[in-house]
């Protein structure tokens, strides 16, 4: 079986898919932080900003299926931490204050979904290292990475092993979810053992608890003139959209 | 005459109580190849994960004549390389790249030679045009060589292999079999593949019931038909 549903259009050859790693994270670093920051009760930069991101997602040819599923799939978070806010302090119409906590939500997750799905993961986890992220976290998602298909091999592996002896189909929901329960603990139980022989090959190979790295050149030395041009021209877009919100507008 | 192996008197027992190994004692020549064999159950992956001191059950073990204690962890798994049979289990970095040069890394070989030497031992398994995939990606033999690799970029002195063609095709079988025959420092292979324990190995050491029961030339070990059979081989001719 083969899945490759993290990577599967990080090599589609978009101008985004092409830039360097470290410069498409400071820009959606900044991108999340100013969209973040936009006043609770004023939607208009926001609306700036989903323009702009509209647009970057137009470019990168990019289809829009798999990011309003993602989406979709975490709204419901959203709602309820939007709705568990509406009566905070600072006041304003409820309505208002819910819909920008969900916009901002929304483009927030869209800048992420962008920025993963056009960079190879594991040149996004070096681009972490370079940018001196915890080094802890980056292992974390490359076992993550390296390990979620061989997992969800084996879950498939179990599903038809356990439809290849179901004979009767008309079992009811308990007695299913009974069956569905305990692939999902058989699963959880192999992947901790996985985890643990793993572990020893990691100590075989020389592994005594320090995370070690080649160490990355800076991206002002690697960076082309392409990368430079990206960064410069999207922190100028982002500075362009909050000028225009600040100004006072009729 | 100088030893890459030495084991007095090793017994284990898992937490559960189960005894694997019980009073094992052999050596290993420098330079020797070594095949391990036995039915499912003998205790020869539990030796292996000895070897490198990943278990420590009681008795002596030295390496290059070395005893493995936890202040020479580290020298010993530097001179021992342990290929795991599951490769899976093996590859565990994001790209060949990064779990070729994961233990040359933990070594503390400078970082500009780093990329030099993960290239130089791909090329020596056939593998240098991967050098950039997802390890996931990649089929079972291409798997298998890269763990082969993982392993040699330490530059270990003695080889130590788990079931190394396993599920492997014939065709790569062999391909495996030749890159190995091609590796020069002293080996133990543990497996049930008769044919490639006589292809490669000088010597042979039967385990059974975690005891040696047998440990002599390879040719005189397998062509002991009663033997082999008494051990629970069944061979075809």
């Amino acid at each position: 079986m083969h899945h490759n549903f993290i990577d599967e259009y990080s090599h589609t050859g978009s101008f985004l898919c092409r830039r360097d790693p470290r410069a498409k994270l400071w820009v959606l670093g900044v991108f999340i932080l100013l969209v973040l920051l936009q006043p609770r009760e004023d939607i208009r930069g926001l609306l700036c900003y989903g323009i702009l991101l509209a647009a970057v997602f137009a470019c990168a040819r990019l289809p829009l299926r798999p990011i309003v599923v993602r989406i979709l799939a975490l709204l419901p978070f959203v709602l309820l931490t939007g709705w568990s806010m509406r009566g905070s302090r600072g006041g304003g119409h409820p309505g208002l204050v819910l819909a920008v906590i969900v916009v901002k939500a929304v483009e927030a997750m869209a800048a992420v979904f962008l920025m993963v799905a056009t960079t190879p993961f594991p040149r996004l986890l070096k681009a972490l290292e370079g940018m001196r992220f915890p080094l802890i976290m980056i292992r974390m998602l490359s076992f993550l990475y390296r390990y979620i298909y061989l997992i969800l091999d084996e879950f498939m592996r179990m599903r038809q092993a356990q439809l290849s002896r179901t004979v009767d189909n008309r079992s009811s929901i308990g007695r299913r979810l009974r069956v569905f329960s305990s692939i999902l603990g058989h699963l959880f139980v192999r992947s901790y053992e996985k985890g643990e022989r793993v572990y020893l090959a990691m100590c075989a190979r020389g592994y005594d608890g320090t995370v070690r790295v080649l160490a990355h050149p800076a991206l002002a030395r690697t960076a082309g003139w392409a990368d430079g041009a990206f960064l410069a021209i999207a922190l100028a877009a982002l500075a362009g959209v909050e000028a225009l919100c600040l100004m006072p507008w009729k | 005459m100088s030893y890459a192996l030495e084991i007095e008197h090793l017994c284990f027992s898992y937490p559960d109580g189960t005894q694997v190994l019980r009073d094992l004692s052999f050596s290993i020549s420098e330079d020797d190849s070594v095949g391990l064999i036995g039915p499912n159950g003998a205790g020869k992956t539990t030796l292996l994960l000895h070897l490198n001191g990943i278990l420590r059950g009681e008795g002596k073990i030295k390496v290059f004549s070395r005893e493995i204690s936890d202040e020479n962890l580290a020298r010993v798994r530097r001179d021992v390389g342990l290929v795991f049979q599951d490769p899976d289990t093996q590859l565990f970095m994001p790209t060949v790249f990064d779990d070729v040069a994961f233990g040359p890394l933990n070594m503390g070989l400078p970082q500009d030679q780093i990329g030099g030497r993960v290239r130089q031992t791909l090329r020596a398994v056939d593998m240098e045009a991967s050098v950039e995939r997802p390890s996931h990606h990649l089929s079972f033999g291409e798997k298998k060589r890269v763990s082969v690799a993982t392993v040699l970029a330490m530059a270990p002195r003695l080889l130590v292999l788990d079931e190394p063609t396993s599920n492997l095709d014939p065709g790569h079988r062999q391909q495996l079999i030749d890159i190995l025959k091609g590796i020069s420092v002293t080996k133990l292979i543990a497996s049930h593949d008769l044919e490639m324990i006589r292809v490669l190995t000088r010597q042979v050491i039967l385990l059974s019931g975690g005891r040696v029961v047998a440990y002599g030339p390879t040719r005189e070990i397998l062509s002991d038909h009663h033997l082999l059979k008494s051990n629970g081989f069944f061979l075809l001719s």
